[in-house]
């Protein structure tokens, strides 16, 4: 089997190499949803976090016990699970967040880049590499829809995790809180990053 | 060895219980302390928009003593009033009905609180709501619920209580300002808010006629202010 790579590595390719949203086009659904305030999209990020490194190093201690026809039945049981987790988490110690995030959360099940890493990664590679890849994809993730959520809050209600910094004479730009805006920001962000970025083999 | 076909059985059904166990678990285990929070929330809104608040520092406990010495509940035909009482626990302090509708997204669930003499708003909450955050969810904000607050409950233009108009617009009693960009969560908000109150108001104002309001369920009445 060929060697893990370092933690260096899976951290540069889950932020910036490959970067789920960005270069993988993944978890695209609630990037546009939950990120019109900084607060809920990172709770939502972190939750992400959470989820993604919890599952892929669970998976990846089970995968030498794991029937190959089974795993990604085994893989969505665990990913539930975690999200389950984080979902009873939010509404014992966290309500408000909660209420706001609403069926969001819940949603992380389906989000593809939780399955991808497990079934990319986690299945061949040890628990540590495995967990710090789910880390660093959820932080790529988590660092995107922070950059968008930045952008939609400030121009949208003025505010920086609900705080006022615009200046009084400023209007907020109404559509960019409501859900097209999500796809200019994040269209223009893909737009910008993938002409700045030499295209895969182009090396 | 793993390529067994009842082993892959046996496998999932380990692994579906041992996962499903530790969900379980955790349920049961956090279960009171969401029930808690729910109520604690559901108590603090009831007393807020009846301006007998305890307060942003009040703990859990404190709002549920004072929810059980000073508001008795009274239901009938499938509607439901709160009657708030001052710290005697005599005194009728505010009367609090659900106004509840439906909302753009889905159903938007209220409280509103009016004047023992059933003529002012004391307060108003949409606690739970599946509106747009930013656009028609801010019918949860401060900014917007505490314009309704100490309006006169007078049948102005159209029969309405209130009348939504817009933002910035509102020159007060039954004038408020709706929520820019959210024009049929206001819309909806608008209609159910009015007839949830002239429904409410007709049969409180009945109840009250017939001296059959409720006395608080912690009596005998609070000694200390």
């Amino acid at each position: 089997m060929a060697k893990p790579p370092g933690a260096r590595e899976i951290f540069r390719k889950g932020l910036f190499d490959e970067n789920p949203v960005l270069r993988q086009i993944l978890g695209i659904c609630s990037a546009l949803a939950v990120t019109n305030l900084l607060l809920n999209t990172a709770i939502m990020s972190l939750a992400l976090i959470f989820t993604t490194a919890m599952s892929s190093a669970t998976v990846s201690l089970l995968r030498d016990v794991t029937p190959p026809r089974v795993r990604m039945m085994v893989q969505v049981l665990i990913i539930a699970c975690y999200v389950i987790i984080v979902d009873i988490a939010l509404q014992a110690w966290l309500p408000d967040v909660s209420r706001q995030l609403g069926p969001y959360v819940g949603l992380i099940i389906t989000n593809c880049i939780v399955m991808g890493r497990a079934e990319g990664f986690a299945v061949s590679n040890p628990p540590l590499p495995s967990f710090l890849d789910g880390v660093a994809c959820g932080a790529g993730y988590g660092a995107v829809l922070m950059a968008v959520a930045f952008i939609r809050e400030l121009t949208g209600a003025g505010t920086l995790f609900g705080l006022h910094v615009m200046p009084g004479w400023w209007v907020n730009w109404t559509i960019m809180v409501m859900p097209p805006a999500a796809f200019f920001v994040l269209g223009t962000f893909l737009w910008v990053v993938n002409s700045r970025t030499p295209k895969a083999g182009a090396k | 060895m793993t390529k067994s076909r009842w082993y892959a059985v046996a496998f999932m059904f380990v692994m579906t219980f041992v996962f499903t166990s530790a969900v379980s678990g955790l349920h049961v285990a956090s279960r009171d302390r969401i029930r808690i929070n729910r109520e604690a929330r559901e108590n603090g809104i009831l007393l807020d928009v009846m301006g007998m608040g305890e307060g942003p520092k009040a703990t859990s406990a404190q709002v549920a003593e004072r929810v059980r010495k000073r508001v008795a509940r009274l239901e009938e035909n499938g509607r439901t009033a709160w009657f708030g009482y001052a710290g005697d626990g005599k005194t009728l302090a505010a009367v609090a009905f659900p106004v509840s509708g439906p909302g753009f997204w889905g159903s938007v669930k209220g409280i509103l609180g009016v004047s023992p003499d059933l003529t002012r708003v004391t307060g108003i909450s949409f606690y739970q709501h599946e509106e747009t955050p930013g656009l028609g969810g801010r019918i949860s904000e401060d900014w917007f619920t505490n314009q309704f607050k100490g309006r006169p409950l007078v049948k102005g233009k159209g029969g309405l209580y209130f009348d939504f108009v817009a933002p910035g617009s509102s020159r007060g009693d039954g004038e408020v300002d709706a929520v820019t960009g959210a024009t049929e969560t206001s819309t909806r908000v608008e209609t159910f808010l009015n007839r949830a109150a002239a429904e409410n108001l007709d049969w409180i104002g009945a109840v009250m006629a017939k001296g059959n309001v409720p006395a608080p369920a912690g009596n005998p009445p609070e000694k200390t202010e």
